[in-house]
């Protein structure tokens, strides 16, 4: 728990009631993964939030809101919404060979700050998985990566901070190292120091390390050049 | 006091075979025929369940549209925004914990959320100034609605609200139904900033016990 307990409820209240700004919210939350007390402030300061908000009459949306709605699904993926890269399985050897070269430091991480508005949710679904580990290591360019995965749903995510960026005709590609083999994953983009989650799509397997390149815009079925970082997830 | 909200959940719950809880905002907005609560809705919505989806905006769209809209007045951005939150909704609702709060409080802080950043994006606060002021508070709530379950909840608010000092009042309304952060509040009532965040919190405290909120 961190602070006094007034502090706690004055930020709880505050954030029920919408007095916040969107960087205190993001504190608050990250803050309220590792304090037990804001939580439950967090928690009955929102249900007292929703009995004023339920106390306004209601208004019927304009039936084509719906429509426009649905219509809206098919370009909103659920969960992460990060471009998908090829997932085909290649030999190359030079993922391996430079995975063993890269200096690694992996670390255990204490605690974990997600963003709250970047789409979390399948992040948050491994993070809170019972089996969830982590592992974290460090870009020598600049920046920390870390890993979450757990085994018993198969899936990983990466949390990257910091990393540079990158110009719009190069992205950062995940890879999942398989037995020495590179299998493309998702590309993403980082802007300077932003937080950025990405869950790896495919299934995990136990013993896969997660590395990251710098590859052309769209990505690349085969790694071009040898990764910024790997971190092993065993 | 027996409202038509309590006895509403306590038939729920005894359906689902289970005591009722303190949190009774689950069951609220539920229409009684129904036996899925807001909760179950999400988790399918979560798996991509369209038809979840739609009973879930069917349920609460007109809510989320009540709360936008008086945050915001206009009702073409309510709308946007009322679209924004359904389809942060379908995004996020994997990310949904009922260990943090229950199903309704989390929609409606999407709600009100995205209001609030309309706003701020849009306004400057000294536009909204005092739009809604103290004087506002006593009509906040008068509102006429067929709804019984509505206005039973208005009462209880109404009530709650009651119970504050004046000061607290203006605080939860303005920062609730205003939209104003800590900052804008302290500017606009000319208070330390460390003032207003004693207010808003007492009255917020104020409030959970009166409407006997317990997570």
């Amino acid at each position: 728990m961190t602070g006094p307990r007034d502090d706690d409820s004055i930020r709880a209240a505050a954030y029920a009631a919408g007095a916040l700004s969107p960087e205190e919210r993001r504190e608050v939350e990250a803050d309220a993964r590792r304090s037990p007390g804001l939580a439950a402030e967090l928690r009955e300061f929102g249900e007292t939030a929703a009995v004023l908000g339920l106390a306004v009459p209601p208004v019927t949306p304009d039936a084509a809101l719906r429509d426009k709605l649905f219509a809206a699904l098919d370009e909103t993926p659920q969960g992460a919404t990060v471009t998908r890269g090829p997932w085909t399985r290649r030999l190359v050897g030079v993922v391996v060979a430079s995975a063993a070269a890269v200096i690694v430091g992996v670390l255990a991480v204490g605690t974990l700050v997600l963003p709250q508005f970047a789409p979390v949710s399948d992040v948050d679904r491994i993070v809170a998985a019972a089996d969830a580990d982590r592992a974290t290591a460090d870009v020598e360019a600049g920046g920390t990566v870390t890993a979450v995965w757990s085994a018993s749903l198969d899936r990983a995510a990466i949390l990257v901070e910091g990393l540079a960026e990158l110009p719009s005709d190069e992205t950062y590609q995940l890879w999942l190292i398989r037995d020495g083999e590179p299998l493309p994953s998702e590309t993403f983009s980082s802007r300077d120091g932003d937080l950025v989650s990405v869950v790896l799509a495919g299934e995990m397997e136990p013993g896969d390390a997660i590395g990251i390149t710098v590859e052309p815009a769209g990505g690349s079925e085969v790694p071009s050049a040898a990764p910024i970082v790997v971190v092993p997830t065993a | 006091m027996s409202s038509p909200v309590i006895s509403l959940a306590a038939r729920r719950s005894a359906r689902a075979g289970h005591p009722a809880s303190g949190d009774r905002l689950e069951h609220m907005s539920l229409p009684s025929e129904s036996e899925r609560t807001v909760e179950d809705l999400l988790r399918d919505v979560a798996s991509g369940d369209r038809a979840a989806f739609g009973e879930m905006y069917d349920r609460l769209s007109s809510r989320v549209l009540g709360l936008v809209t008086r945050l915001l007045r206009d009702r073409a951005q309510s709308e946007e925004v009322t679209q924004e939150v359904f389809l942060e909704i379908w995004q996020g609702a994997g990310a949904f914990d009922r260990a943090r709060g229950s199903a309704i409080s989390w929609v409606l802080t999407i709600a009100h959320r995205r209001a609030v950043d309309r706003i701020r994006a849009s306004q400057k606060s000294h536009e909204r100034d005092l739009r809604i002021g103290i004087r506002d508070v006593e009509r906040e709530f008068d509102s006429v609605t067929e709804s019984v379950e509505i206005r039973v909840e208005n009462e209880r608010v109404k009530r709650a609200m009651s119970r504050l000092t004046p000061l607290q009042r203006e605080a939860v309304v303005l920062a609730y139904y205003g939209g104003y952060s800590h900052s804008e509040m302290a500017q606009i009532l000319s208070i330390p900033l460390g003032t207003v965040k004693t207010r808003l919190r007492d009255g917020m405290i104020r409030l959970r016990d009166e409407l006997g909120v317990t997570s």
